[in-house]
Parts: C-alpha cells; structure tokens; sequence
C-alpha cells in the first residue's frame, strides 16, 4: 500500500556545516532573529537554518538535483491531515528503511516514531519524515527536528571515536605514573593524545546547553517536538556518559603533561650534571694516571745508593 | 629473538679473526684486514647485552639480571685470564686480550643499563678522545718494545695495561661495546616496537668514517710545527690498532655501522625474511659458538708452536710468527674454517656444547 502525495513529495537533503560562511547566490544568508526564514519555504531548495550557539552549525539544503554532493540527513515534510493515513505511514516507513546505515545514528530495526497535536515524525538513521497539519507549521519544527538530529549525531559520532581511541588511550596510563628516558619517545603520542582528549571535552560542552536546555514555557509546537526527540534519543543521559567517561582520560592526561613537563625540565639539568660528572672523572683519570706512571718510573729505576753499593 | 644481520656480523667476524690470527702468528705477516674483527666483536657483545636483557625483562627481576650479568661478565673475565694463562704462558696473563675487554664491558653494561642513551654515548665519545692523551701520559711505546705487548707484573704496570696500553685496553675499547648498547636500545627495545629503522645506522655510519678520513686528512695538512707534531704524535696518529687511534676507532665503528644497518635492510628488514633463513641458518650456529671459536682456534694453531719448540730443546715462542710462510697458514686457516663449518652444519640446531653451555650453567 502507497501514497502517491508521499511518493511525489521532493526529498529535502541537509548538510550541516561548521564554522563556514554560508553564500547563496553571492550572498552571505542571515537568519531572522525569530527564526523564521521567510525566504525558506517548505518546497523551495537551498534553505539556511542557524542553529542556536555555541553549537556554531549551519544548515544548508542541497540543490536537490546535485547527488553527487553528500548529504548528512534527508527530510521528507508533507502537511496532511490528522491522523495521517496507513498508506503514508507504510510508504514513509519504506522509504525509511532505503536509506543508507550509519554509524552515529540509530540503525537499529525499529523506527522511531514521535506524534504529538497531530504532527507524527519518524526517524531512522539519515533520514526523517515530517507529517503536519498545516503548511505554516512545516518551517519552525524542519529547523527544531533538524537541530535535535545534529545533536544526536555529533554525540553518536563522540560515543564512536571514543569507543575507537578507547585502547590507545588506555595504554598511555602507566605513562601517568612513570615518566623517564625510555618513554621520552612517546612524547609526541602524549601530546597528540592530549590534545584528542580536550577538543573532545570542548565539542562535548558545546552541545550541552542545547542538550540540557529546560522546557520551553509557554511551550510551543517546535519545542515540544525537539524536547520529545532529545527524549526518546536519551540525549541528556549519553551526554553525561560521556562526560563521566572523559573525565578519567583528562585526568590522566592532565597526570601525563605534568609528568612529561617536570622530566623535560629536569632532564636539561642532568645532562648538565652528567658533563660536569664526566669532567671531574677524566680529571681524576688523568691524575691517578700520573701517579701510576710515576709509580712505574720508579719501580723501573732503582734508587741511587742501591747503584752506587753495587758499584 | 636472534636476528639474522647480528649472526650474519659475528660471522664475519669471526672469520676476520681466524685469517688474521693464523696468518700473524704463524707467519708473522699483518693482512690488509687485521683490525676490522675486534671492532666488530666489541660492538656485537654490546647490541647481544641488550637483546638479552629484553628477553629476560618478562620473566627475571632487575636484580636476577643484574646477578646473571655480573656472574656472566666475570666468567668472561676469568676465562680471559686463564685462556691468556694457558695459550698465551703466563707471562703474558695480564695481557689484557679481548675476552677481558668483553668481560669488563658486560660489568659495565649492567652497571650503566638505566642510564640514559646520552650519558653512555658521552662515556664512549670520552673514552675516545681521552685515550690518546692517557696513552701520552703513559708512554705507550714503552709497551711495546717489538711491536708486541710486554707489560710488566708490577700493579702499576697492570693497571696501566689494564686501562691503556695492552692489547685491548679499557681505553678506547669500551666505547664499541657501549655505543652497540645505545644501538640495540634504540631498534631493538618495546619502546621502539621492534622497528627495524636501517637509514639512521647507515648514516651515521658513513658519517663517523667520513670523520675519520677527515681526521686523518687534517692531521696530513698541519704542517711540521711543534704543536702540530704534538698533536700528529698523541691524538691524530694514523689509521693504527696499537695503539688505538682516534682515526681508527671512529671509522672502524662507522665501518661497522654501516656494515649494520645494510644487513637489518637487506636481512631483517626484507620482504621475504624465511628466505634469508634458509640460505644463512650456518650464520647462526657460527654466532652461537662464538666464544667456543675464539678459544679453540687458538689452540689449535697456538699450541702446536709451544709443543714443537718444547720437543725440540727450544723456549716455547721460539717458533712463534716465524713457523712459516704466508701461503701455508693462509692454508692452514683455511682447513680450519672448513673443518669448523662442516662441524657446525653437522651439530645443527642442537644445544651448544662449549664455553656458552658452561656460561649458562655457572652464571644463568
């Protein structure tokens, strides 16, 4: 059973972009202070979503004809009345299933599903569908359900790269305790290693106050929606996992630094001290040296008064 | 783990030192590669310490090493004294050879193996530079009246022997044994993962003997003043072993890195490494018997002289470098060297019999 509105409804693909002007048509692209973008519209491509900060992401919709260019989530948003029928959902729920897996976000079997004042949203992997009443309603919650998908991704993409530095890292933790000559060669893992760990924490703490952001009140449409999603995604809960879980890793790399610092400072001071050590031995070489050898000379040549009896 | 360029190394060493031996004590003649084994040995007995020490870092404490090492260093020391004692006559026991240097270096590997790599490459570049000045000091010619080593029994004429002016002083030989140490640490050790990195040897191989050529060039150019007839008598003397120069002990180790790092690339380092197995397994058996080889090729060309000269009425050396004539021990050497490796191809892989099992069992 399918629906031929869903079938015909143009696939909207998003790219999320970070830090990056955003140019349109030789303009940079702005949004509204109230977050709606009058020049975006439910069925027109290239539109420009600003998330809230720090998250420091823009959204850009891709020319629908350009497939050559990599998406990072694709939408389907169509208003149809309440309850939306078998046959939308069915075609919608395939058309979930067709898109490709990701690691970051839920791949799992089951879809999931979100209704609420006669909106439903479901979500599998990259892709969504959006179901509203009403067209005017399609613009606030693309921009909220799109926002709340970035943030499910970048903590799924945090979770994986931690999963994957996990036993480097790991091994870097006797390094915390003994730092000496022999190990003077991982310096450069060390710092590399650190420096993982912390632009790690900053990307965590730049998702958390969009993560734990309080209930709207009075609530609307579009934040009960992204309150529901970062819900049912268990975003809060992962975020303090994680945290929990780099905690550890800086505090070793915190005990590492120093450890690395204090011997690389002190280490110049040996080298120093070994010199002067090497010093006052060849020193002491060369004046037992000298005894030895007038030792010698003297055993070799007997005394004078010895000569002069045998004479 | 044994790698295959370290025995491919100690056979050629040991090689060198049959020729040469045979050749100088038969017949009294130097050949063109005299000097080129003992650096060679030195070097080995240092990179060998520090892949011993590697294997026996997971199973033996710090100090059960350090016991093993001392009792080894000692029961090469000792068996130095004896071998000089019983081939040489004991005349000539604190002649200083190059199983007391080896001795002497394992005491001092175990003694300095926490140090870091630069203190002990600061002890070998030293020991370097300082020999010529302590050999100055204590008047080396004086040694070696007839271009061999007469030291006195004196404790001052041992202890000078012992350090400068015999056969293998500890002054500069120590530095092979302890630049060998650093090398081995840096390839061969967990930290480095096992990474077989041959650019760095050979460069700085090339690098020590274009030093040396240097050196000696310099010293062609200082002219005939006073300071530099000094400095052309006690530090740049030549390319010479006896006594030690700085020219030579730089580029014999250069020679020897080189030699090194090209055997890991094309040996340990190759793409095919079983293939090298099959066409050098001999190079290991020849590597494992090393010490039992230095014994008992003395014997065999040493004792014969001394027994000779005995039945004929005469003093034992009476016939020594002058038995004869080149083309006959360049023969006699070479029937040895068959002999030897026909033995070792029959022994295989069995458990060595010789001085090594006898190492094993006092010291181990």
């Amino acid at each position: 059973m399918t629906d031929d509105r869903f079938h015909n409804c143009i696939q909207r693909r998003f790219r999320f972009v970070e830090d990056a002007k955003l140019l349109r048509n030789g303009r940079q692209v702005s949004m509204p202070a109230d977050g709606s973008d009058s020049q975006a519209t439910a069925s027109s491509a290239g539109a420009t979503f600003h998330f809230r900060p720090p998250l420091g992401v823009k959204v850009q919709e891709l020319d629908s004809w350009a497939t050559s260019e990599q998406s990072d989530v694709t939408v389907k948003v169509l208003a149809m009345d309440s309850p939306v029928p078998e046959a939308a959902l069915h075609s919608g729920e395939a058309w979930l299933f067709e898109g490709p897996k990701s690691k970051d976000m839920n791949s799992e079997e089951t879809i999931r599903t979100m209704q609420m004042q006669g909106c439903t949203i479901l979500q599998h992997g990259t892709r969504m569908v959006i179901f509203t009443l009403t067209e005017d309603r399609i613009v606030p919650i693309l921009k909220t359900m799109l926002e709340a998908f970035h943030l499910e991704r970048e903590v799924g993409r945090l979770e994986s790269e931690l999963a994957e530095n996990w036993s480097d890292w790991d091994e870097d933790i006797p390094l915390g305790i003994v730092f000496g000559e022999r190990q003077l060669g991982t310096r450069a893992r060390l710092v590399e290693h650190h420096n993982a760990v912390r632009r790690f924490r900053s990307r965590l703490e730049r998702l958390s106050p969009a993560i734990h952001a309080p209930h709207v009140y009075p609530p609307t449409y579009a934040s009960q929606a992204s309150e529901r999603y970062r819900e049912r995604a268990q975003l809060a809960h992962r975020h303090e996992v994680l945290d929990g879980q780099l905690q550890s890793f800086e505090t070793l790399y915190e005990s590492c630094a120093q450890r690395a610092s204090d011997y690389a400072n002190a280490r110049t001071g040996h080298i120093l001290e070994w010199v002067i050590i090497f010093l006052l031995v060849i020193q002491v070489l060369f004046y037992s040296f000298e005894i030895l050898t007038s030792i010698e000379e003297s055993a070799a040549t007997p005394p004078k008064n010895i000569i002069q009896s045998a004479e | 783990m044994r790698y295959l360029s370290i025995d491919v190394l100690r056979m050629v060493a040991i090689f060198v030192m049959v020729w040469v031996h045979f050749l100088e004590n038969l017949s009294g003649v130097e050949s063109s590669i005299t000097g080129f084994g003992a650096p060679l040995f030195s070097f080995l007995a240092g990179v060998s310490y520090c892949l011993w020490i590697e294997q026996q870092r997971e199973r033996l404490s710090s100090e059960a090493i350090s016991k093993i090492s001392i009792r080894r260093g000692l029961f090469v020391f000792g068996v130095g004294i004896a071998f000089n004692v019983l081939v040489w006559l004991p005349e000539d026991t604190f002649n200083w050879d190059v199983l007391t240097l080896i001795g002497t270096a394992l005491l001092i590997l175990n003694a300095s193996r926490h140090m870091p790599d630069y203190v002990l490459l600061m002890a070998a570049g030293s020991s370097i530079f300082v020999a010529p000045m302590l050999q100055g000091l204590a008047d080396y010619n004086s040694y070696w009246p007839e271009n061999y080593y007469d030291g006195g029994l004196t404790l001052s004429g041992i202890l000078i022997g012992y350090f400068v002016v015999g056969y293998f002083p500890f002054f500069p030989w120590i530095s092979y044994a302890l630049v060998g140490y650093v090398l081995g640490r840096r390839l061969f050790t967990q930290e480095t993962a096992l990474r077989i990195d041959w650019k760095p040897v050979c460069c700085i191989g090339l690098g020590l003997l274009l030093f040396a050529f240097g050196l000696h060039w310099l010293s062609s150019q200082l002219g005939g003043s006073f300071a530099a007839s000094a400095i052309n008598r006690q530090v740049l003397s030549g390319w010479k072993m006896y006594p030690p120069s700085v020219e030579y002990v730089i580029g014999t180790l250069g020679i020897t890195l080189l030699m090194f790092g090209g055997l890991l690339h094309f040996i340990d380092g190759s793409k095919q490494p079983e293939r090298w197995e099959r066409r050098l397994s001999l190079t290991r058996s020849f590597s494992r018997y090393s010490f039992s080889i230095y014994i008992l090729h003395h014997l065999v060309h040493i004792w014969p002289l001394w027994i000779f000269a005995l039945l004929r009425g005469e003093e034992p050396t009476a016939y020594w470098r002058v038995a004869m004539t080149v083309p006959y021990s360049a023969g006699l050497a070479t029937l040895f060297l068959m002999g030897l490796t026909l033995f070792l191809y029959c022994r295989g892989d069995r458990t060595p019999v010789g001085m090594e099992r006898a190492m094993r069992w006092l010291c181990d």
